[in-house]
């Protein structure tokens, strides 16, 4: 006979007994069933990265968490243009402030009062709910250009700027008899001849008759006001009488050579108080350009600054010329009458330029920090090329000793190879400035966005785009496209880029804070009727222009910071649709199952948080396994140490041993075990320990039981005259074949110990960072979500079901395997 | 029926033991619980740290202790070895030793008569006088409150607790003050009972069925218990005879009929439903029934006297007053709870007596009776499932003592407030004493359906208790 090796020896019979047991064990039905529900368990546990789109710390990108409802109409004359009318802040009822849309139809002007829909219904009257935003009110007007005299029948309507009232974009409310919050400030618009400024209450009172048409030599190509006319501050200004400054406003107008300023007094619309218009508005700056103008001039001009004193920044011209860049700082003179004169205004303005030539040429239209309240920190950001390196210069308004405006080298920021198109964007956290720039790199077709952080006098240092999680980005990339404008929307943290094909992408920062994950796609809206799809709506239309609107109640901005219905505005001519857009949209979180406006599928919808649940149903069978494996192990070492000690020692030893596992069983298990996690701390590995130390009892009476019956078998009497210890015994003769009961009660231990791991979950003593079916169970009641979200309660459930189901048969099928009598005679 | 006796009588004093073992253990997991039960009170503005630990007395968590301190007690300490030391004053000190961490200290003091100023120095560590510094704030007299008392004035530990060794010094403000011989300083302190003391006191508490008062809710425990027994019995009580009552027939048929069809259907559906998380199958239900179709209530044990939206008034139009109101009102409540029960619980019932029966139709007298040509319905129910009835029984009365204790996370999810939802609740909320007496409750319950079912088991199968 030949020799074989022992572990030959062992290899052979386990080789057999597999087969052997096989045999047994595929009689079962059960057995074979919950050997295959393990089995597709053990495969997702196992596959689970490829098995999931995600990974657990995925967050469903905003396109399709939030909805961003689109509220839109059309019209039926061709549109031109669109301007928004900023009306009033400091109106007796805030909540019912709107604004003016005004759009530009060629020979008229049509406005459409519109106000915020999620505020129609709660503070107007209830019965208005569900209103379109123009609908709430009756309030809208024609401007034909026929109405004004002075206009050629050939002219059409070419430019349309509204210049905000007195009331408007927080600053202080000047008001007084006569006044109309809904009617107050001023159309200004161009033809090809002429330079119209139009009273707005015109169209309340016909016989106001308040208007000026001011004859242009040349053909205007651009129209612009000042910043604060323009409703782009984000600060207040005061006006007031005893203040000495007085409501002031410019208008600036002119083609590819030419440049014309105008100022404007003005108080409120219908001020009886209100000089004759003409002598309101006064030409104080004609410039003729041998270059060509590039782009629409920046007029810088911030009324609360306006002094003589040279040292004090904010009224900048910026005029970009194909080779050089102008500056102009001033018009700083004013003489105030001491003594009213009856039909003219109380100041009079002269011109105080200085001048600046710069001989480089922009990129893009300048950049400018819009809040106004702090003198010298007002800075102007030129976006330049310097050989082929992308840089931000920043002007320093204030300027040097004589007040001229400097470029201060040590505030340049550079974005290495490329361009810049998008005017940058800059805000103000704390005492430090942000600026956002993207640059376009004609070599790779993409752009990227850029952040920088610093002060004006320590300077900007580009800053990473850094997520919770420490992951570190340079820039991030916008995959091919050409960003022609940034939008950065302070209120709500989210970045909008207009590419030079009119595309609207969007990329949300503190999304990209809290998940990691960079996500620029097409910014997508829901329409009201529950429609989705790619903006701008209709599908199919080109948009034509998209605007910044605010917070649609009279302002741009609201009184308070924190705020998210904050609206865009757009037109698309083709379709002749007019529409407003929620920008941060409705959170839509939990997600039903569905494909979703970034493209991505969620198989079984997400959570509350926007994980996909798919992703951690599949990545919580681990959890399960760890779980319901290793605490079942646990279970079953020390029940069966205890068992077989119990067993064989026997006498009183058997005795106080029984009587403990006895009194172990009798323990109330879940509200022990609740106080116990509760002691020891969330986390998996305790949920472990304790179940494992409190279920042991019931496997060690088994096990006993067996013990007593080897105990008598010849085997052990062999070993014990070969003179084994009692310890060896028990160990290598005794164990060993007590270990398929042991094996039997594993596998329902294992049942038991992932449906105790969901309940305590569930009661919020699991493991907070444990990607397990009880923290989703338990997430859906935090969330609120149990009554409606099926496709979060059901798979969770289901999956805690099958599994258990799975060990328990097979647990079944191993006890009919040692238990005979149980099998099929 | 002999030997029946010495067999209850030796499960008796089983039970008793464990009893006191398990109580035991319900004390030390409540001892070793982080937190302590007078915390909720420290969040009240109102109170201050004396009146908190006198609440620990109350509880009996902590003593209180008087005494005195007199001149003699007092002993000079030389300005040069106190730092920070007033040249022009002069300081005397008394170290007192806690041996453990007090809750409170309280200080009592008439100081206009002295002309003298004190300060209290505590540390969780015994330093020596000549380590104390008086420029020190943290441990100075500024942590402690001072307000006048009665008799003179008082100070008193503020926020933070106290440590072990504590220092009170004297400060008389002129030079070489002899300390008054009459001074008379009473001294009221606050200490935690010894952990002997505590588990002593518990087992007796138990034991007597002492449970005091609920922290949160002020009524006595054992008065909220009461209450809230009978409610879990009626659910969890009615559904463990349901239980039975259905699952018994199933498993004598399936058992009978073996490897039919019905047998797999059976025993395929009811471990489906035995190994789902109990709680996730109450939110379903609740989903499908309540939500979703309206045919049941949300939640609760009862509408009671509210007829309000959602109420069986409102619902089922049987109002109040009507004499079968409290059946259709307790009834409808509890058919979602039952159902729930009953779809769980059933496989454990199916497969017991399936298993029971089966074996005993494996004993030779079912053989001999078929044999003989008796009806198989005879021989099924009369000689085969009396037998097999055995396990069944036994289980019956353990599974009806277990049903006290309740789903705990069920009676939350159907906000059926029992003892299992109490329990729960006190948990989180603190309330240690109810919290403590209901799991001795829950225990009790089930060590006394043991000893019922070791008893029945005895009396029915003399073998057992030959053992």
């Amino acid at each position: 006979m030949p020799e074989i090796s022992r572990w030959e020896e062992i290899r052979r019979h386990m080789v057999r007994s597999l087969k052997n047991g096989w045999k047994l064990y595929s009689q079962s039905k059960f057995g074979i069933a919950g050997l295959a529900l393990i089995l597709f368990f053990a495969f997702l546990a196992v596959a689970a990265p490829i098995l999931t789109p995600y990974t657990p710390d995925f967050e469903a990108p905003p396109q399709d968490a939030l909805k961003a409802y689109l509220y839109a109409f059309d019209v039926s004359q061709n549109i031109y243009g669109m301007a928004i009318g900023y009306t009033q802040l400091y109106a007796p009822n805030l909540m019912t402030g709107g604004d003016w849309i005004l759009l530009n139809h060629g020979t008229s002007i049509e406005g459409i009062y519109v106000q915020n829909p999620a505020l129609v219904g709660t503070a107007l009257n209830k019965s208005v709910a569900n209103m379109k935003p123009w609908e709430t009110t009756n309030l809208n007007f024609t401007l034909t250009l026929d109405s004004i005299k002075g206009i050629g029948s050939d002219e059409n309507i070419t430019h349309l700027i509204y210049a905000s009232p007195s009331t408007s974009d927080l600053q202080l409310h000047y008001n007084g008899p006569g006044q109309n919050p809904y009617f107050d400030g001023e159309i200004i618009f161009t033809t090809q001849k002429h330079l119209v400024i139009y009273d707005i209450y015109n169209l309340k009172n016909s016989s106001y008759n308040r208007y000026m048409v001011i004859n242009l030599n040349f053909e205007p190509k651009w129209l612009v006001e000042d910043v604060t006319s323009e409703a782009q501050l984000t600060s207040a200004v005061l006006y007031n009488y005893t203040m000495q400054v007085y409501p002031l406003r410019f208008i600036m107008v002119g083609d590819e050579h030419h440049l014309q300023l105008f100022y404007q007094y003005y108080t409120y619309s219908n001020d009886p108080h209100l000089p004759p218009i003409e002598n309101c508005v006064k030409l104080i700056m004609n410039k003729t350009y041998s270059d060509k103008i590039i782009y629409t001039p920046l007029l810088f001009f911030n009324g609360n600054l306006y002094d003589s004193s040279p040292n004090k920044d904010g009224n900048i011209i910026v005029v970009p010329t194909e080779n050089n860049t102008i500056l102009y700082k001033g018009f700083d003179r004013k003489m105030i009458y001491p003594v009213p004169i009856p039909g003219q205004p109380p100041v009079q303005v002269y011109p105080k330029l200085m001048e600046k030539k710069f001989n480089f040429t922009l990129t893009a239209p300048p950049g400018f920090y819009p809040s106004a309240q702090d003198l010298g920190s007002n800075p102007i950001l030129l976006p330049v090329k310097d050989g082929n390196i992308a840089k931000l210069y920043v002007v320093r308004a204030k300027g040097d000793s004589k007040g001229i405006p400097v470029i201060d080298e040590r505030l340049t920021m550079t974005l290495g190879v490329g361009e810049i198109h998008a005017a940058p964007q800059i805000y103000k956290a704390g005492d430090n400035l942000t600026v956002y720039v993207t640059k376009y790199d004609p070599s790779t077709g993409h752009s990227y966005l850029y952040k920088f952080r610093g002060t004006l006098s320590r300077g900007f240092i580009q800053e990473h785009f850094v997520d919770k999680k420490g992951n570190k980005l340079e820039n991030i990339k916008i995959p091919a496209a050409d960003v022609k404008r940034l939008l950065y929307v302070e209120e709500n943290n989210q970045l909008f880029f207009l590419t030079r094909d009119m595309k609207l992408l969007i990329l949300d920062l503190h999304q990209y804070l809290s998940s990691g994950y960079v996500e620029i796609g097409r910014f997508s809206y829901y329409t009201p009727e529950g429609k989705r799809g790619v903006f701008p709506y209709p599908p199919g239309s080109k948009l034509s222009q998209f605007i910044f609107v605010g917070s649609l109640q009279g302002s741009r901005y609201r009184a308070t910071t924190a705020s998210f219905d904050i609206y865009g505005g757009y037109y698309c001519a083709d379709t002749k649709t007019v529409g407003l857009v929620l920008l941060k949209g409705e959170s839509q979180l939990p997600l039903p199952p569905g494909r979703y406006p970034s493209g991505n599928f969620y198989f079984l919808g997400t959570d509350d948080k926007g994980h996909d649940l798919w992703t951690w149903l599949v990545y919580g069978a681990r959890v399960a396994f760890i779980v319901g494996i290793l605490a079942a192990f646990v279970q079953v070492m020390i029940g069966s140490l205890y068992g077989v000690i119990s067993g064989y020692r026997g006498g009183w030893v058997d005795t106080v041993m029984m009587r403990f596992a006895d009194i172990m069983l009798t323990i109330p298990f879940l509200p022990i075990v609740l106080i116990l996690t509760s002691i020891l701390g969330p986390s998996i590995w305790n949920i472990i320990l304790v179940l494992g130390v409190f279920g042991w009892a019931g496997i060690s009476r088994v096990i006993r039981a067996q013990t007593l019956s080897l105990k008598a078998r010849p085997f052990v009497d062999a070993a014990k005259v070969a003179g084994a210890s009692r310890w060896r015994i028990m160990v290598s003769h005794i164990l060993p074949n007590v270990l398929p009961f042991a094996f039997l009660y594993m596998t329902i231990g294992v049942a038991g110990a992932i449906l105790t791991e969901a309940a305590l979950s569930y009661l919020g003593l699991g493991d907070p960072r444990a990607v397990s079916w009880g923290q989703m169970l338990y997430s859906i009641q935090t969330a609120g979500a149990t009554m409606y979200a099926w496709w979060w309660l059901l798979p969770p459930g289901f999956s805690i079901t099958l599994i258990s189901l799975g060990f328990y048969l097979v647990g079944r099928a191993f006890d009919e395997i040692l238990n005979p009598r149980l099998r099929k005679r | 029926m002999a030997g029946l006796g010495p067999y209850v009588v030796k499960r008796l004093i089983q039970a008793v033991i464990t009893l006191f073992v398990v109580t035991s253990i319900v004390w030390a997991l409540f001892e070793a619980m982080p937190g302590d039960p007078t915390d909720p009170f420290y969040a009240n503005p109102n109170l201050n740290p004396g009146d908190i630990a006198k609440m620990a007395v109350q509880f009996g968590l902590a003593e209180e202790h008087h005494g005195y301190l007199t001149a003699s007690d007092f002993k000079l300490i030389p300005n040069s070895q106190l730092d920070g030391a007033d040249p022009t004053c002069t300081y005397y000190y008394h170290l007192i030793d806690f041996q453990r961490h007090p809750r409170a200290v309280v200080f009592n003091f008439n100081i206009s008569k002295y002309g003298v100023s004190i300060y209290i120095f505590s540390s969780a560590k015994k330093v020596p006088v000549n380590e104390i510094s008086l420029n020190e704030e943290s441990t100075a007299k500024y942590k402690w409150a001072d307000y006048s008392s009665l008799v003179g004035r008082a100070i008193q530990t503020a926020g933070v607790l106290p440590k072990r060794y504590t220092y009170v010094l004297l400060n008389f403000s002129k030079q070489n003050a002899q300390i008054p011989q009459d001074l008379n300083i009473a001294m009221m302190y606050v200490v935690d009972t010894p952990l002997y003391v505590r588990y002593v006191e518990f087992i007796k508490d138990m034991f007597t069925f002492n449970f005091g008062i609920s922290i949160r809710t002020n009524q006595p425990v054992r008065e909220i218990l009461a209450d809230r027994i009978p409610r879990t019995l009626l659910w969890f009580g009615t559904a463990t005879i349901l239980v039975y009552l259905i699952g018994i027939p199933i498993g004598t048929y399936i058992a009978w009929r073996r490897g039919g069809v019905a047998e797999g259907v059976a025993i395929g559906t009811s471990l489906f439903f035995y190994n789902m998380p109990s709680f996730w199958l109450g939110l379903v239900f609740i989903w499908i029934f309540s939500y979703t179709l309206g045919w049941t209530p949300i939640g609760g044990y009862a509408s009671g006297n509210l007829t309000g939206p959602g109420s069986t008034c409102a619902k089922l139009g049987i109002c109040p007053g009507n004499p079968i109101y409290p059946i259709v009102d307790y009834g409808w409540h509890l058919i979602l709870p039952l159902l729930v029960i009953l779809l769980l619980g059933m496989a454990g019932v199916i497969l017991l007596q399936r298993t029971s029966m089966l074996e005993t139709m494996g004993e030779d007298y079912i053989l001999t009776a078929k044999a003989k040509g008796l009806p198989e319905k005879v021989v099924r129910n009369k000689h085969a499932r009396r037998n097999a009835m055995l396990p069944i029984v036994t289980s019956f009365v353990l599974a009806f003592s277990y049903s006290i204790g309740g789903a705990v996370i069920l009676e939350q999810i159907f906000s059926y407030y029992g003892v299992g939802y109490t329990y729960l609740t006190a948990l989180t909320t603190q309330d240690f004493f109810l919290a403590g007496a209901s799991l001795y409750i829950i225990s009790l319950l089930v060590i006394i359906g043991n000893i019922i079912a070791d008893i029945l088991y005895g009396f029915l199968d003399p073998r057992v208790r030959l053992q």
